[in-house]
């Protein structure tokens, strides 16, 4: 089984998205021991023994948003939302590797995150806002 | 009943009183410069916490205790008939519960369904499909509309592969088109589009009785319910749809597709729930797309630039099913003294085609646009002062002069001029769509114990906001803010709504809304006044209290609601009949500026300008969000997106994201979005919609700035890079 595939199917931990299957999209988009992956691309033994962080590990103990998420609520970094997890989580990804990407940055850090709806323009505004925001960067709270 | 009453309509500059009829049940529509609270700022999606968290709950990720996973079997040729079908080692597998035949037994595309199978896992279900022995007679198919037109091609329908969709004609086409200075043609041809929604489509569906739910990723949950309750034979008040999140849809969901009632029919054979959710693939053969079109237009103009005559004739493929027309626009936009319109429905053995986001008027934008480039080009005329000239409407032309200013329009120079390899053009094209409503959705406000203010509506969000904006118009009314008030939409059990498509779903639900905000108020206020030994004219809400105007003297909703039995009131509204309007469509206009690399024939847009009206903006956050999901796909549609069929085989070859390419992140121009007010007239919170005025003029904008980048025109959408080449290298060879 696919890492996908456990986490929404086994866990019912749906945040993590299923929109094309083949690794194309990036709604599926997690974190593997700090890096995007796609979950649909990754065997689920492949991730046994590391660190995964899905959309819902984001969220903050308290239940509140990262600055990420909140961010991008804001800036209206969304429409239908489907993609959304896929691209805050590609988003977190990025700020992790590189905590004040120049704009081109920021767009080639979402390259592999499609959004149907456009929703890119407050995308890339959510995701500046977060990075000043985050400025000095988070420790990695996982 | 009616009352007499003036509103005003119109924009700076150009305001006029105008009388009109007005629903004497409603409050009196929000003058444009009314003193707004929370109506017109950019209040934040009130469902965006649990979008970006992972909690939103999508058709995708809803499970039940005991359900069944269901898989369809599809027919693999584009034209068969059934001879004989076995499903006994199906039904023998031990993991399978149910196996339902389709009562059609022809299969006009290649994905038709033929049979389905619910198993306790997806696996065992895709298992047992290969384990149904089908039996196909072959029949003759075909899938090329150009083909499907001919004498003798094979029959896709009994009534014959076409349909003359629209015949028009006005004054002398023939002799305008054959006497006046300058006459163009153009030949656009625009390809089969798919929605691609990312959330594709599916249903889940459980029987309690003889009632059915089912939860359904769709744009309109009353449709959806009175499609299933007649395909079941069931009353509509046995079968409840719900949708509460929608990932995507932009016309594809707007109608029952087979899988609904296939979930709900195996849900009751396996006596069990069962969910169905397409995959990519099958998505993208069966659930829709946006017809092709082959259109060649003529246009006939004086030496001053005034639109002499214009002859459009077109045809295009949906498929197996028709709507292929896109002269929409014409007439609404600009003036045409003679006129012939001759369009034709090509039906193909290939997917069924349906509504996508401003259906055949993106098209037709492409054709008619190129076409007014063309005119001028042969006048020597500027094409913005050719527009100006012709077009209707008082909007779009102050909406055109503002834009051009914006772009830099003056820095236009004669197609093809810069120099070789990065050429630079810019291009301009209109939008008009009528997003101004209809009536018969409803609204219900609750103020309930708890101070709980609720508004219930049958209504979808499919994206585009609409929790947000209930809860903005119920607020202001009530004089609460946004998350004072709860929103419940999205199920057949709610207050009817009409379908979210068109762009009419703002000016359907909003006006309801407050109709019924408005009610409550005046019930709360009614309840009151014998409390405060007062008449009800002399109250007025403040806050969570009633207050006696000019007094101190209040009391708390509560107090009045503890008075009543349940402790809440209800009030609801049915949306009214328009009342007059400013301009009669949404108008609008895009600037594109691209650059076309002539060695690799890429062409990048660079920048979008784009300058809409829609009446009342509720929210400029979302509404902003619209146009630029317009622009994205518009460009996305003008460059890479096609749906490629193999016609030897009659089959598809896109049937991934891979294969079939939308824009992404690092092709987005930089889009400037000018808001251009107008008081629009039409209903009571003055707003139109935006949804597909955004999308309409982009490719066409894109297609004409290649142009004057090139200096020829590229009508062949989209405009890949071996089409740039190929023309360029066409053009070497003289």
């Amino acid at each position: 089984a696919t890492l996908l595939e456990v986490l929404r199917e086994e866990l019912d931990m749906t945040g993590t998205k299923n929109a094309c299957e083949l690794g194309e999209c990036g709604s599926c988009t997690v974190h593997l021991d700090g890096r995007a992956r796609y979950a649909c691309l990754t065997l689920a033994v492949e991730a046994a023994g590391r660190r995964i962080t899905t959309i819902e590990g984001l969220t903050l103990a308290d239940g509140n948003l990262h600055p990420l998420q909140a961010a991008f609520v804001e800036h209206d970094g969304l429409q239908c939302g489907f993609c959304t997890p896929g691209q805050v989580m590609a988003a977190a990804a990025l700020l992790l590797d590189n905590p004040q990407p120049a704009p081109e940055e920021i767009r080639s850090g979402l390259a592999g995150n499609t959004c149907r709806c456009g929703a890119y323009p407050k995308i890339f505004e959510a995701v500046a806002q977060a990075a000043r925001r985050m400025k000095p960067p988070d420790e990695d709270r996982r | 009943m009616t009352k007499k009453s003036k509103v005003v309509l119109g924009f700076p500059g150009h305001f006029k009183e105008v009388a009109v009829l007005l629903p004497d049940s409603e409050p009196v529509p929000w003058t444009h410069d009314a003193d707004l609270k929370i109506v017109g700022q950019r209040v934040a999606r009130v469902d965006g916490p649990d979008k970006v968290s992972g909690r939103a709950r999508y058709t995708f990720d809803l499970k039940l205790p005991g359900m069944l996973h269901a898989a369809v079997l599809r027919s693999p040729h584009p034209h068969a008939r059934l001879k004989a079908i076995d499903v006994t080692k199906a039904e023998a597998h031990p993991e399978v519960r149910a196996v339902l035949v389709l009562e059609e037994r022809e299969y006009r595309f290649a994905g038709a369904e033929v049979a389905a199978v619910a198993a306790t896992s997806l696996d065992a279900a895709r298992e047992a499909l290969r384990l149904i022995d089908v039996e196909y007679e072959i029949l003759p198919f075909v899938t090329d509309p150009a083909k499907a037109r001919l004498p003798g091609a094979p029959e896709v329908r009994a009534e014959g592969n076409v349909d003359v969709s629209v015949a028009k004609r006005r004054g002398n086409p023939e002799e305008d088109l054959l006497t006046s200075d300058a006459v163009v043609e153009v030949v656009v041809r625009t390809p089969v589009a798919l929605h691609a929604c990312l959330e594709g489509h599916g249903s889940l569906a459980r029987w309690e009785g003889d009632r059915v739910t089912a939860w359904d990723s769709t744009q309109a949950v009353f449709d959806v319910r009175n499609s299933l309750a007649a395909t079941l034979k069931l009353p509509q008040d046995k079968v409840r749809v719900i949708k509460d999140h929608a990932g995507g849809g932009f016309g594809s969901k707007l109608q029952m597709w087979t899988h609904t009632p296939i979930a709900a029919r195996l849900a009751r054979l396996a006596g069990a729930p069962v969910r169905l959710l397409l995959s990519r693939h099958e998505d993208f053969l069966c659930t829709g797309n946006r017809h092709s079109s082959v259109q060649t237009v003529k246009l006939a103009a004086k030496k001053d630039g005034a639109f002499a005559a214009l002859s459009w004739e077109t045809y295009g493929t949906g498929g197996v099913e028709g709507l292929a027309q896109t002269s929409g626009p014409i007439d609404e936009m600009y003036r045409f003294p003679s006129l012939l319109v001759h369009e034709e429905d090509v039906f193909t053995h290939a997917g069924p085609g349906c509504p996508m986001r401003a259906p055949g008027h993106v098209q037709g934008m492409v054709a008619l646009e190129a076409a007014i480039d063309a005119v001028s080009e042969a006048l020597g005329l500027d094409p913005l002062e050719v527009r100006l000239k012709n077009d209707k409407s008082l909007v779009r032309r102050e909406e055109l002069k503002l834009g051009a200013e914006r772009i830099g329009w003056h820095r236009r120079r004669p197609s093809g001029s810069d120099p070789p390899p990065l050429k630079r053009g810019l291009g301009v094209a209109g939008t008009t769509w009528d997003g101004s409503g209809l009536p018969g959705s409803e609204a219900e406000v609750m103020i309930g114990p708890d101070d709980k203010v609720e508004i219930c509506c049958g209504t979808q969000d499919i994206g585009t906001g609409t929790r947000t904006i209930l809860a903005q118009v119920v607020a202001e009314e009530l004089g609460l803010s946004v998350p004072e008030v709860t929103v419940r939409l999205g199920d057949s059990y709610f207050p009817y709504s009409l379908l979210s498509g068109g762009s009419i779903t703002a000016a359907c639900v909003t006006p309801a809304a407050r109709t019924a905000a408005a009610r409550a108020r005046e019930e709360l206020l009614r309840l009151a006044a014998p409390k405060l030994g007062v008449a009800p004219e002399e109250l007025q809400l403040h806050g969570r209290e009633i207050a006696v105007r000019g007094s101190q003297r209040r009391l708390s909703w509560s107090s009045v609601l503890q008075s009543i039995p349940g402790g809440s009131l209800l009030a609801k509204a049915e949306r009214q009949a328009n009342y007059a309007g400013f301009e009669p469509a949404a108008a609008g206009c895009q600037f594109v500026e691209v650059e076309v690399d002539t060695e690799t024939g890429q062409v990048r847009v660079v920048r979008v300008v784009a300058v809409h009206d829609s009446g009342r903006i509720l929210n400029p956050l979302l509404w902003e969000s619209q146009v630029n999901g317009g622009v994205i796909q518009g460009i996305s549609f003008a460059l890479l997106e096609q749906r490629v069929i193999d016609h030897r085989f009659g089959k598809v070859l896109t049937t991934n994201l891979e294969t079939y390419k939308v824009l992404g992140a690092l092709e987005v121009p930089e889009i400037e979005i000018i808001p251009f007010l107008v008081a629009s007239g039409f209903n009571n919170t003055q707003v139109v919609g935006i949804g597909e005025p955004a999308i309409i003029p982009t490719a066409a904008a894109v297609a004409n700035a290649v142009a004057n980048a090139l200096g020829l025109r590229i009508d062949d959408l989209p405009i890949t890079p071996d089409k740039v080449l190929m023309a360029l290298e066409s053009r070497a060879q003289g």
